[in-house]
């Protein structure tokens, strides 16, 4: 989940290739929501990590006290293999190589703390790049030909769209 | 697609257009072709690129592409053009419109 815009949260999707969703939050509704945004007082979303269980509750999180402060991916991974009941160091045989950052206790608590609004049920956002048949799709708001503008979502609830782009002699 | 406007319009739904081309270029449209929907144009290219639907034929412009979007926000069915001049007929896509209703 980025709070920068579309555009950008799609150059940095593609230039790591990431083959995740990535989301974004442009007016910073989710990050407020959960309790992340300006946490630091830079006016994006502080670096936040969360392990939510397959009933939709939150297992752990880890909300950074600088933009650069992350669980690594390993203690992310403990995290799940705790969650499906395996121990990881059995199925890799071998120490991490990278030092893990355990979610202790502690940093749940922490966690506790800094999360003062605890989202309900998980918001849904807005996948980046192409939508799928059955994808929510992404807005937009464009000037019109006729001096006004147009946007998707202003006929959400109200009427199907047909959404074309547009050759001159369709 | 301007042929069909009413047909889609009296099954309540609305034709959103988006072209990459300038102003000029898309008041053209509505003069040359008597486009009565919202006709939007993208210069910065932006929104096609999002859905990935530009350029993909070098012609520097968004790729022709019809897509339906139900009430929820949802992609229920699109045609995407293997082809810079693909066209899909509008009687396709009022079929669409009826199978997911009005």
């Amino acid at each position: 989940m980025s709070v920068d815009s579309a555009p950008d949260a799609l150059a940095m999707k593609n230039e790591y290739g990431l083959e995740f969703p990535v989301l974004y939050d442009t007016d910073t509704s989710v990050a407020s929501e959960w309790g992340v945004f300006d946490l630091l007082g830079d006016g994006v979303s502080a670096p936040a990590t969360f392990v939510i269980r397959t009933d939709g509750s939150i297992e752990s999180g880890l909300v950074g006290s600088n933009i650069g402060e992350r669980p690594s991916t390993d203690s992310v991974l403990d995290v799940l293999a705790s969650l499906a009941g395996m121990d990881r160091s059995s199925l890799n045989g071998q120490s991490d190589s990278e030092p893990a950052t355990a979610m202790s206790d502690d940093d749940i608590d922490g966690m506790e703390d800094a999360v003062t609004v605890r989202p309900t049920a998980v918001p849904e956002a807005v996948v980046i790049g192409a939508p799928s048949v059955g994808d929510r799709v992404p807005d937009f708001k464009l000037p019109t030909a006729r001096g006004d503008t147009v946007s998707l979502s202003e006929y959400a609830g109200d009427k199907n769209v047909v959404f074309v782009f547009f050759r001159a002699w369709w | 697609m301007q042929d069909s406007y009413p047909e889609i319009v009296s099954r309540n739904a609305e034709v959103i257009a988006v072209t990459t081309q300038d102003l000029s270029a898309a008041v053209g449209s509505i003069d040359s072709v008597g486009v009565t929907f919202p006709l939007a144009y993208d210069v910065t290219e932006v929104v096609p690129q999002q859905w990935e639907r530009f350029d993909n034929f070098r012609t520097e412009l968004a790729d022709a592409a019809v897509y339906v979007i139900d009430k929820d926000g949802k992609l229920v069915w699109q045609s995407l053009g293997d082809d810079y001049r693909h066209q899909v007929s509008a009687s396709t896509v009022l079929k669409q419109l009826d199978s997911i209703g009005g």
